[in-house]
């Protein structure tokens, strides 16, 4: 077990943070933690690192207390703040050099190291530069590269792709799973619903110091309904078309609207084909098809009233 | 130490700091100076030695402590000293040594072209070894050997000697002093400028960040202390060698008592930075703050003028301020104090250290702001 927290309690004055937060990480997981702001996830974050005093509970990392051992586990812990963090006085370079210092690297392994990390983040052919000359996307990555310069155990991405270029973002999103795939243990929390679905293995939805949903994304979806919507544009629609999609096994309902057709139906029964074959048949023809499906996006928004953008 | 290092390199590489640092200073320090600079030239002296023994060569190496000594002949004084070659010219006659070794009296004699102060401090210092060779003499009761052991010995130190000022090192030296005003002003502008380093990590929020790491907030203190401390002495170190190497100021006895204050004062200047880094909210606030404070801690001080001037009301205020106490401090040990004579003054510059250091670091950095 990477992470294990027990019964974790953070007050700030009369505000609960965090209410008795029990959370378990394994080893190579690409944890999502989602929630709309404050929701309590960054005073998790904090608490894993160390950096604030908690209440109440019991974090262990590596299996070992962090209460005992912080020094010790914090060396195999990297993390990228959602603001980026870095000196603008110092070169791309000097910036890794200072935070692999920072982790007791020295030497030619830290020159590695460094050469390493900002060969990862794409930066290495601008390394002499200061990050003032750099695009918001390339702050991000050095931002990234100085939370894996002495490759941590665990990372912890804390929004990493926000106000970034779509580049970049796929860069980053990149990095991350093979970041994963070396080993490394991810935590990433992000406020772009399309990204945790895309590398998140399991995801925690946090409201009010809470978790309120956890699990893999499908079982997520499995929370907020069995069902999934197709929207049909028509050139023409009568009734007997509706008649014929609504004895469709597996269809609930059907609904026209104009010339759209709204057809409610159970999941994963694929029975789209079949509602297209009644449409040739009634001799109407198919403008367009929207299929809308259970998302975490409607899970998020179900289960804390608000959208992960607010 | 990596916090220590890159703070250095973080602040010795913007090159803009250069200007409180060392360009701030050294302008204003050339401005006072420059004027004085004849007054501050090495002393020119002729010697015309007709006795040639080993204590005339003595007297002449003790001489080239003070001023550049040449040997010239008789009929060159008056050309030499017309000319302005020479400020001053000795003549030793032929016996002077045998003479004095037999307790007489025999003189020196001295010429100038004109009643100038400059020549004093050779003066005396011939008039002080003279008189120490006689008196060394009247106890050697005419031994040539046991005279010459007792003035290898009064050479070596081993006879006291008592500092004497004369009225034109006096002037220099209050010259000096009142250029230190400026240095003083200097770190403190300098000493506010580097603390905000601080105040510009957590704008860009490095500071947070560095406690990601196994870095704890009581080292992250003490190394940004200690960097701060060295740009500190640096400054310190670069002004006094401007000064001894440009304007050849005169520093009194010893140009380290000097230092040793200064470096007292460093810790004085270090945790008013602090203080004003903690009191102030972002690096804009802090350059005002320190702007608003330096400025009339170094007038009341007596940084641009000499105390004396002010109204009593005012000099009665100046002794809260530690600018008073660094710039005394100073005047007595040039003026020949030695550094146990300016006890009060140090432990009062301990004191305003100790006060601003509280009030710098009582606020708690709060990390959990994160």
């Amino acid at each position: 077990m990477t992470v294990r927290i027990t019964n974790l309690v953070k007050r700030y004055n009369e505000l609960l943070a965090v209410d008795h937060l029990t959370l378990n990480i394994d080893q190579g997981e690409i944890f999502g933690l989602l929630g709309p702001n404050g929701a309590g996830k960054t005073s998790v974050i904090n608490a894993i690192m160390g950096l604030i005093g908690i209440d109440g509970g019991e974090i262990k990392i590596f299996d070992k207390s962090l209460n005992d051992f912080e020094r010790e586990i914090k060396k195999s812990i990297g993390i990228v703040p959602q603001d980026i963090a870095v000196f603008e006085d110092l070169t791309a370079y000097e910036n890794l050099a200072f935070f692999g210092k920072l982790y007791q690297l020295r030497g030619d392994l830290l020159k590695k190291r460094v050469e390493e990390a900002l060969h990862f983040t794409g930066l290495w052919e601008r390394r002499k530069e200061f990050p003032k000359k750099y695009s918001g996307g390339m702050k991000r990555r050095l931002n990234i590269a100085c939370a894996l310069v002495h490759q941590p155990k665990l990372i912890i991405m804390d929004e990493p792709t926000v106000g970034i270029d779509p580049q970049s973002r796929k860069h980053i999103i990149e990095s991350v799973k093979t970041l994963n795939q070396k080993g490394s243990t991810i935590i990433y929390t992000s406020h772009y619903m399309e990204e945790v679905e895309e590398l998140c293995t399991r995801i925690a939805i946090m409201d009010h110091g809470r978790i309120i949903a956890l699990g893999t994304k499908e079982e997520l979806t499995s929370l907020i309904g069995l069902e999934e919507k197709v929207v049909l544009g028509l050139a023409s629609v009568n009734y007997t078309l509706v008649d014929k999609i609504k004895k469709v096994a597996g269809v609930k309902d059907c609904v026209v609207t104009d010339h759209q057709v709204t057809v409610i139906s159970e999941r994963d029964k694929g029975n789209l084909g079949r509602i297209i074959d009644c449409v040739s048949d009634s001799e109407s023809e198919v403008l367009s098809i929207h299929m809308e499906k259970p998302t975490l996006e409607g899970v998020f928004l179900t289960l804390t009233g608000r959208s992960l953008r607010d | 130490m990596i916090i220590f290092i890159s703070n250095v390199q973080r602040m010795l590489r913007k090159k803009w700091n250069l200007i409180p640092m060392l360009v701030f200073p050294a302008a204003l320090i050339l401005l006072v100076m420059w004027p004085n600079m004849e007054g501050t030239r090495i002393l020119r002296v002729g010697v015309v030695d007709h006795d040639a023994t080993p204590l005339t060569q003595n007297l002449m190496d003790v001489l080239q402590e003070k001023a550049h000594v040449q040997k010239i002949r008789d009929t060159d004084i008056q050309v030499k000293l017309t000319e302005d070659l020479f400020d001053y010219v000795i003549v030793i006659d032929r016996g002077f040594t045998g003479k004095l070794i037999k307790n007489e009296n025999p003189m020196i004699k001295g010429y100038r072209i004109q009643e100038a102060n400059t020549s004093a401090p050779v003066r005396i210092g011939i008039e002080s070894f003279i008189n120490a060779a006689r008196n060394i003499a009247k106890v050697s009761e005419g031994d040539s050997d046991k005279f010459y052991r007792g003035m290898k010995d009064y050479q070596n130190g081993s006879f006291a000697m008592a500092y004497q000022t004369i009225e034109d090192g006096t002037r220099r030296k209050r010259n000096t002093v009142f250029v230190m005003g400026f240095l003083v002003l200097g770190m403190l502008f300098f000493s506010s400028i580097a603390a905000t380093l601080v105040l510009e990590d957590k704008q860009n929020n490095t500071f947070y960040r560095l406690f990601y790491s196994p870095l704890s907030l009581k080292s992250y203190m003490f190394q940004h202390i200690l960097s701060l401390l060295l740009l500190s002495l640096l400054q310190i170190g670069a002004i006094f060698a401007i000064m001894l190497l440009v304007f050849k100021a005169d520093f009194g006895p010893s140009v380290f008592n000097i230092f040793a204050v200064f470096a007292v004062f460093s810790l004085v200047s270090v945790s008013f930075g602090l203080a004003i880094s903690s009191a102030s909210k972002n690096k804009r606030q802090a350059s005002v703050v320190s702007s608003l404070l330096v400025t009339p801690i170094c007038m009341l001080g007596g940084c641009f003028w000499p105390r004396e001037i002010m109204p009593d009301i005012m000099i009665k205020i100046a002794d809260f301020v530690p600018t008073t106490w660094i710039l005394k401090a100073v005047e007595k040990i040039i003026l020949g104090s030695s550094l146990r004579g300016a006890t009060m003054e140090i432990l009062i510059l301990f004191l305003f250290a100790l006060i601003f250091f509280l009030v710098g670091t009582w606020r708690r950095v709060d990390l959990e702001k994160l």
